[in-house]
């Protein structure tokens, strides 16, 4: 049982300056992405419940959507809720993006594909339009085209003509219809494929590649680095020209020639089933079971609530695989983490089956916080 | 011998065929249409040469080129006014001083709206049809630039600067923001349904968006339309305001410093029976009153008195000071002058249950109503000199454009813009479809409920046999020309029938059509054109996925499908129906609808049910009564939807 509580600093029990020593590179804003220092978020902070299944930040707006509605959140708090009763009929929010441009939100429902533009709710279903399948598990927007990873395929819907498409596992060499993410960039959209690995859409061929792993139906990697470390994925991430896979046995990277595969045994991942991805500069943010992971490519970081004892845990992994732990006071609401985002502060925003926890770049102006002791550290 | 042997033979074969014939020909139908005992039709009722329909094409239509005068706008020396001639594809320059046309250009695809940047230098032209809008400079009437839109570009608006570009675009549900001079792809921002009109506040900061539709709702639910308030530095939506119970917003209007805004409506009552047509109950023309400010009020005041109607509020117009607003009706031949002082005041201190009373109230209007200004046919755009002291109207079908002083509410002159002389059948039809005086007390015209000839999108309940049974919504009128029968039922042979004496008893409430008029409207009707294709939207590999599903024979199991149960049997090329009644399990048998221009015409059924095109099969029709469609998979419908959507 989670306890809500506002924002509040965290004690940190290790010394900082020997966290510091992992060579940890700055990302954002902030000067300290380690985190120490979390809330959480639910039902009695106004959610519309606790179970948090995606989080989007968008500016100084969040969004966090749950299996009861979508809530917008600002300056950490939750300023309106879209739930059934609002006209969100599906309200199991399980994937957001936002319209850079038009500020539009799109939300992938259990129930179909909303459009929540300027309180407005549109919701497009299997049933009155072209979308594939109800059961929308990633959302894209890549220009004026939405893209949608759903159970019965992909779909792209045009918002400028209004027109959709379906391409699916009879019209595209998708092996199968069940798709679990998709993430636009500026030459092409990625999706996730249960069962059939990485699947790109390149913009300007208008044609389908995938990415397989070589191994086939195996469940273990038998040649490392070879490819991507399973078929069954269910995240990815594309940015700075590397693409990463989630899979439930692990993480994969590509950078265009070269791949790697990544262990909960063999690096700092924090568990190997990904329940998502989220690509920060040259970061990659991984959401498991077990806790919440960020990863530069050269250095992990994991949080996850301690499983053997009260408090929470950071654990760094260097990049000769050497592990530091840091134990803190408040942490992740609960290591059943559906997806992450990072706020325009560089705060960190995590969705998880018991909350939505807000990790603090910065400890709360006028308290006393870790990021001035990290300082004292350098 | 021989030759009465011949003669007997000859005999025995004409009796023979007499007999035989009328079974043949059931045989015949019955083979045809997979259903036994279908009614008997001619042999020409399907073996005829049907000719394509009209459509939009781009191409010159046949006849005499009348102008349509559409969208205007003055030059900031008040000395020049340009006027979008839809009908003859050009953009017009009138000499205000010379009272007449001096030059013109070509624009093509139907130019509707027209702005100018504040300087006067730049004009902006959509083009309709072609899905563009025109940049030219305003001095040589040069083109600068075109900049592509989505599909039917209708008003436009210009920033004071001329850097900002705004389009709405009508049949893509979007209004288009884009900047001038900078390399960032254009915006798209989601409106209501059809925006239509656009007006930006003197300072540049607030768009707002007229919507000619209704919002998509559950059938018999109270309709609403939408103004779409835009942030136009960011090219955001920054509010929706819903009207209720509004439809058929053609104009807007906003204050300077964009504190509220005016928009005509058609305030319509369409849940009730038709029978309140006696009562002046079925419709009325409004002035939305809309309080842009966060929790701002919106109120409709009534433009209608007892028992005088003013139909088919279309353009508007605020008065540079903002006292005065001018409302044209186009079903009326007429232009009210509201005091907005007067609507101001109201808004601000009435009650709520005093606003909803009033909003209904046909006597309201003497509190802020200050003049009836007539016009000839079908008054439409609107525009005001900078000085703000004439008033400018474009008379759509009389291809004038008046000239009224504004402070003194009257009509000053009028500005022929050289259409033709001669009144041809279609115009003469067009004038009848648009006017509102064979109604009732004038209350509404044919295009009250037919849009430029299509649907309002809305289901009325004719009382003709029983209340609450015939509830149907307008079939769209684009493109009928060669499908008789008429109706849902498909009760009516002709159009002359559909629009004649028993159409004017049970809707119109007045006296029929004359013959001459009649046939005259009959002709207008059936050279109502069918919208552009817009193939270029859809994707060629699917619509060509679509069409083998459109005419398969068998199922995805091989199963063949009986020829009822096709769609190219009721729906056979070239006009996509048979003529055919049928039961398709909603509720009755009703007359096949063609499938031309359909993409424009949701929703869908004859009362509405089906939201979207998906929704005829995946909603209602759980039987495959309506063909066979559930050995389908989603990507199959898909295809087939968008076959649909290109016809």
């Amino acid at each position: 049982m989670a306890v809500f509580v506002g924002p509040r600093r965290t004690t940190l029990l290790l010394a900082w300056p020997f966290l510091m020593a992992g060579g940890v590179r700055a990302e954002g804003p902030a000067q300290d992405p380690f985190f120490t220092s979390w809330e959480t978020i639910g039902a009695a902070q106004g959610l519309p419940s606790n179970k948090v299944l995606s989080v989007l930040a968008d500016g100084p707006r969040v969004w966090a959507g749950t299996d009861q509605g979508v809530a917008l959140l600002e300056g950490g708090k939750v300023r309106r809720v879209w739930g059934a009763a609002e006209g969100l009929t599906a309200p199991v929010a399980i994937s957001l993006a936002a319209d850079p441009r038009t500020g539009d939100l799109w939300i992938g429902t259990m129930g179909g594909l909303a459009r929540l533009s300027a309180g407005r709710l549109d919701l497009f279903t299997q049933l009155d339009s072209g979308l594939a399948n109800d059961v929308v598990y990633g959302v894209a927007v890549d220009g004026t085209d939405v893209w949608s990873a759903t159970t019965g395929g992909i779909s792209r819907y045009d918002t400028r003509t209004g027109s959709w498409d379906i391409f699916d596992n009879t019209n595209s060499i998708m092996h199968e219809p069940w798709c679990y993410a998709a993430a636009a960039d500026s030459g092409a959209i990625y999706f996730a494929v249960w069962g059939g690995g990485l699947l790109v859409r390149e913009k300007s061929a208008g044609r389908f590649r995938q990415h397989r792993d070589p191994d086939g139906e195996f469940e273990l990697d038998m040649f490392r680095d070879d490819g991507l470390i399973h078929d069954i994925t269910t995240s990815v991430a594309f940015s700075d020209g590397v693409l990463w896979g989630g899979t439930y046995f692990g993480l994969s990277r590509f950078d265009g020639r070269r791949w790697m595969s990544y262990t909960k045994d063999d690096s700092g991942l924090v568990g190997n089933f990904i329940n998502f991805l989220r690509t920060k500069g040259d970061a990659v943010w991984i959401a498991t079971d077990e806790g919440i992971g960020r990863f530069d490519s050269k250095v992990w970081h994991a949080w996850r609530t301690k499983k053997d004892g009260p408090g929470h845990e950071v654990v760094v992994t260097d990049a000769q695989g050497v592990k530091r732990s840091v134990l803190t006071e408040t942490g992740l609401a609960c290591n059943e983490v559906y997806s992450v985002d990072l706020d325009g502060r560089g705060d960190a925003w995590v969705a998880t089956a018991a909350g939505l926890s807000h990790g603090f770049a910065r400890a709360p102006a006028g308290k006393k916080g870790p990021d001035k002791r990290m300082k004292g550290g350098r | 011998m021989k030759p009465l042997a011949g003669a007997l033979v000859l005999l025995a074969a004409v009796v023979l065929a007499w007999r035989a014939a009328p079974s043949w020909h059931q045989r015949h139908l019955d083979d045809a249409t997979g259903r036994p005992g279908t009614k008997r039709v001619s042999c020409l009722h399907c073996h005829r040469r049907v000719p394509v329909p009209p459509a939009f094409d781009g191409k010159p239509r046949p006849g005499p080129r009348y102008l349509d005068p559409e969208g205007l706008a003055v030059s900031p020396d008040g000395r020049l006014l340009f006027v979008a001639a839809e009908g003859a594809d050009r953009l017009l320059e009138v000499d205000l001083a010379k009272a007449g046309v001096s030059r013109s250009v070509d624009i093509g695809g139907r130019p509707h709206g027209v702005a100018l940047s504040a300087d006067g230098r730049l004009l902006a032209v959509s083009s309709r049809d072609l899905d563009k809008v025109v940049l030219l400079d305003a001095a040589t009437l040069a083109v600068k630039r075109e900049v592509a839109t989505a599909a039917e570009p209708l008003g436009v608006a210009l920033s004071a600067d001329g850097r900002a570009l705004f389009a709405a675009q009508g049949a893509a549900d979007s209004v288009l923001c884009v900047r001038l001079k900078s390399s960032d792809p254009p915006l798209h921002v989601v409106a209501g349904r059809e925006p239509y009109a656009l007006a930006l506040s003197r300072d540049g900061r607030v768009l707002v968006a007229a919507n000619r539709m209704p919002s998509p709702a559950r059938t018999r639910d109270v309709p609403s339309s939408e103004l779409t308030v835009v942030d136009a530095g960011q090219g955001r939506v920054a509010d929706r305001r819903r009207l209720p119970s509004a439809t058929l917003s053609e104009g807007v209007a906003v204050a300077a410093d964009g504190s509220f805004a005016l928009v005509p409506v058609l305030r319509v009552r369409n849940l009730i029976p038709t029978v309140d047509v006696a009562r002046g109950g079925l419709m009325n023309s409004a002035l939305a009153f809309v309080d842009l400010r966060p929790g701002g009020r919106t109120v409709q005041f009534p433009l209608d008195e007892v028992n005088a109607f003013f139909a088919d509020p279309a353009g508007v117009a605020l008065a540079p000071d903002g006292k005065t607003a001018f409302v044209a009706h186009g079903g009326a031949d007429v232009v009210t002058a509201v005091d907005v002082a007067a609507l101001r005041h109201l808004a601000a201190s009435l009650k709520p249950a005093e606003l909803d009373a009033l909003q209904d109230d046909l006597g309201a209007g003497e509190r802020y109503v200050l003049a009836r200004i007539p016009t000839r046919s079908n008054p439409r755009a609107m525009a005001l000199s900078p000085d703000g002291r004439r008033l400018y109207v474009s008379e759509r079908l009389a291809d004038s454009i008046a000239v009224i002083d504004a402070p003194g509410l009257r009509l000053l002159d009028r500005i022929s813009l050289g259409g033709p002389e001669t009144l041809t059948a279609e115009r003469r039809g067009a004038r009848r479809f648009h006017d509102g005086t064979a109604t009732f007390q004038g209350q509404f015209s044919c295009r009250s409920c037919h849009p430029e000839g299509h649907v309002d999108a809305l289901t009325w309940d004719f009382e003709i046999d029983g209340l609450g049974k015939e509830i149907f919504d307008p079939i769209s009128l684009r493109g009928i020309r060669d499908t008789a029968p008429f109706k849902w039922t498909g009760k009516n042979p002709t159009l002359a029938r559909q629009c004649g004496p028993r159409f004017s008893r049970v809707l119109m409430r007045a006296d029929p059509f004359p013959p001459d008029q009649l046939a005259d409207l009959v002709a207008y009707i059936e050279s109502i054109p069918l919208l552009p294709r817009r193939l270029h939207e859809l994707s060629a590999e699917a619509v060509e996925r679509g069409r083998e599903i459109f005419f398969r024979k068998r199922t995805n199991l091989g199963r063949e499908i009986p020829k009822k149960d096709r769609c190219s049997t009721c729906h056979p090329p070239p006009l996509y129906t048979n003529r055919m009644s049928a039961d398709v399990g909603t509720d009755g048998s009703f007359d096949a609808p063609h499938l031309s221009g359909i993409r424009y015409s949701a929703p869908y059924l004859h009362d509405d049910r089906a939201a979207s095109i998906e929704e005829i099969w995946t909603l209602h029709n759980s039987s495959d009564t309506h063909g066979v469609s559930n050995d389908m998979n989603k990507t199959q419908l898909n295809d087939l939807v968008i076959f649909l959507r290109s016809l």
